[in-house]
């Protein structure tokens, strides 16, 4: 992917170009507002990675300016803010997703990688497949070859958002977001356990097993074989 | 010389001076007035007898003619205490009376000589005195002096004068001892004063102001100033016990951190190694971020947004989110709904502090031989009630208070993981929607209740 990242601390934004590289991504890197406006009017990029606290032009303002030229590139907000209505607001600047200071990288990619890939993810397919593993998205059901899986409402929601984002890591925080609509750092393993729960659901009878499990990450839906890291 | 500075510097000083000059000028006012119109009025009592007598002597002589006139002006002045009587021919020359000698110019008009003038009697004794006299020509050319010593209407005026200017005297003195006290004690309780906040500015926050006891207006300043002084140091006490809890609370996983990652490199990064420093390091900032959030919560009202908020569908999700966890667990986790109140808040702040109530219930009541933990909503007098209750270990009554602040735990729960955070977090959201926390024993275990006042 192609990441603009919009820092002004030189030290992190050097250690977060050289993790995204490693990691396969190109990168450029400016240090402040006008100058990144500018950048993401000039070359289409995947994603933009923003700080919210920017020389010349904080980072709200650039990103309400982008989305106004009609600039639709998915932004990440990084803030050293981190409390609940900095977010509300960073979203509704036309953010799309946010992450506070101090955060872990393996969450940052997490998210970057799934807000890149967005726009693949918003098909309006009824029924999504990961190896014999279909998701009903009508009847808000799944089936494992062949046999009928029942969920519970939000086990399905939990499923429905590792199959869309297959193959990527997902991290606790990002599941307590997206299947509860709770934004904070969960302090225990609750996700764990549903987690489990679903496993149990559609691997424990099952060969292979597709829900694997990142250690000291997050999770990942994926076919074994398919799995790239 | 300083100090005498300093003590004419005073309002009391200054107060009393300003009294000082206005009492003296209405002092010496009230007596030149009195002392005046004494003497006017024993003026004109001695004119009107004067006139009295002339009048008198006037129709005498008319009736006995000149001639006995000077007999009877020797008769009169002849008696004790007389006034002074004068007959002199036209040219001035004195041929009857009791004054030897006076101006003579003062003969050659009738009427009032009122400014007084200097005479002289005959009799030896009396040395030169003071009078006012009225002259009246006679018929024949003879003038006729008839006055009145006024020696003791200007003795009189002497002791008053005399009696005002000791009074004032002693006023000036008395003001001036007032104002050497009162400025002294005011100064030497600014002073005293001055030093006990010398010593607090320099950092002892445990002294106070000294009170006299008397509850002056110093007093209760001072009163004032130690309540202020008290919640300084409070906080500062507050900020030192938070930060040497950081220094503690951080030390151990950094020690511990650091070593990983030493062992690490001596093995050339063994992969669970290596995931053992990452989930140290996600613990750290784990705290940091609790911290943070707790000191937002607490400072930030301005920032969080408030909505009008159901409670049971909050309550639901968490139940929800905590459920499968419990089972796991075997605990027996029960919601009960007996509201459907609304309240202004953040769903996201009730929502963690859920959790976190829920999060220790589950740590904490699993020492019971059957785990309950019981999540309830209900309402009472205005006030929407959420309660987490659990049958564990609980907590001591005497501990309930202190568990809610940072970092404070157990000893028996320091072997359990967790930051001591948890309740401080729920305490500050509490407060910020207006509401508080309650510990409570549940006989046994922990009863936790957020009480949150319903949007009206």
């Amino acid at each position: 992917m192609n990441v603009l990242i919009v820092e002004d601390d030189q030290q992190l934004a050097e250690q977060l170009v050289a993790s995204l590289r490693e990691n396969g991504h190109e990168t450029v890197h400016v240090g402040d507002g006008l100058a990144g406006e500018h950048q993401a009017n000039q070359m289409a990029y995947d994603v933009m990675i923003v700080d919210r606290m920017l020389p010349q032009q904080d980072g709200l303002t650039m990103i309400s300016n982008l989305r106004r030229s009609g600039v639709k590139t998915p932004v990440l907000i990084l803030s050293a803010l981190g409390q609940v209505d900095d977010r509300v607001t960073g979203l509704r600047a036309g953010g799309d997703d946010y992450l506070s200071k101090p955060y872990a990288f393996s969450e940052l990619l997490a998210r970057i990688e799934i807000l890149g890939r967005r726009a693949e993810n918003q098909s309006a397919d009824t029924t999504v497949k990961i190896a014999d593993l279909i998701l009903d998205r009508i009847g808000h059901s799944a089936e494992r070859a062949g046999q009928k899986i029942t969920l519970q409402p939000r086990e399905y929601r939990l499923l429905e958002y590792l199959m869309r984002n297959e193959g990527r890591l997902v991290t606790r925080t990002m599941l307590l977001e997206h299947v509860w609509d709770l934004h904070f750092d969960p302090q225990t393993n609750v996700i764990d356990v549903h987690i489990s729960r679903l496993r149990a659901k559609i691997d424990k009878d099952f060969d292979p097993p597709l829900l694997q499990t990142v250690r000291g990450r997050g999770y990942r839906l994926a076919h074994p074989e398919s799995a790239d890291e | 010389m300083e100090r005498l500075r300093q003590m004419l510097n005073t309002t009391a000083v200054r107060l009393t001076l300003i009294y000082t000059l206005l009492f003296g000028i209405l002092a010496v006012g009230v007596v030149v007035y009195v002392s005046y119109n004494t003497g006017r009025i024993i003026i004109s009592q001695i004119q009107s007898t004067v006139d009295e007598e002339i009048n008198q002597i006037a129709r005498n002589s008319r009736r006995l003619g000149v001639r006995n006139l000077i007999p009877m002006i020797e008769r009169r002045s002849r008696q004790p205490g007389a006034n002074l009587y004068l007959v002199s021919d036209a040219s001035g020359r004195i041929i009857a009376g009791n004054v030897r000698d006076l101006d003579r110019k003062l003969l050659q008009e009738d009427g009032w000589q009122v400014p007084p003038f200097k005479y002289q009697r005959f009799s030896e004794e009396d040395p030169e005195g003071l009078a006012i006299a009225k002259v009246f020509t006679l018929p024949g050319g003879l003038r006729l002096l008839v006055g009145r010593d006024i020696g003791d209407a200007e003795r009189f005026r002497q002791i008053v004068g005399r009696a005002s200017t000791y009074s004032l005297m002693v006023m000036v003195f008395t003001g001036l001892l007032l104002w050497f006290f009162v400025g002294r004690r005011a100064l030497k309780h600014i002073d005293s004063v001055s030093k006990s906040s010398q010593q607090i500015i320099d950092g002892d926050l445990s002294q106070r102001l000294p009170l006299s006891g008397s509850g002056d207006e110093f007093d209760r300043l001072s009163n004032s100033l130690n309540a202020l002084i008290e919640r300084v140091e409070k906080l500062n006490t507050g900020v030192r016990v938070m930060s040497d809890s950081i220094a503690h609370d951080l030390k151990t996983p950094l020690t511990r951190l650091r070593n990983r990652a030493e062992a690490a490199l001596d093995k050339s990064a063994d992969e669970a190694v290596l995931q053992d420093i990452i989930s140290d390091a996600d613990g750290l900032i784990k705290t940091f971020n609790a911290l943070l959030m707790i000191s937002q919560v607490e400072t930030g009202a301005r920032a969080v947004q408030f909505d009008s908020n159901q409670l049971s569908p909050i309550l639901q999700d968490v139940h929800e989110l905590f459920e499968p966890s419990a089972e796991e667990l075997g605990i027996e986790l029960t919601l009960k709904i007996e509201s459907q109140a609304s309240v202004q808040c953040s769903r996201e702040l009730i929502a963690q502090a859920l959790t976190n109530l829920l999060d220790n219930a589950l740590k904490y009541g699993l020492s019971a031989e059957k785990p309950k933990i019981e999540l309830r909503l209900y309402e009472t007098s205005g006030e929407a009630r959420i309660s987490v209750c659990d049958n564990g270990n609980g907590v001591p009554g005497e501990q309930q208070q202190a568990v809610t602040e940072r970092f404070v735990r157990l000893d028996a729960s320091r072997s359990k993981p967790g930051s001591g955070l948890g309740l401080a977090l729920v305490k500050a959201v509490a407060k910020l929607h207006s509401g508080q926390l309650t510990l409570s024993d549940n006989q046994p275990g922990l009863c936790a209740e957020i009480s949150l006042p319903i949007a009206t």
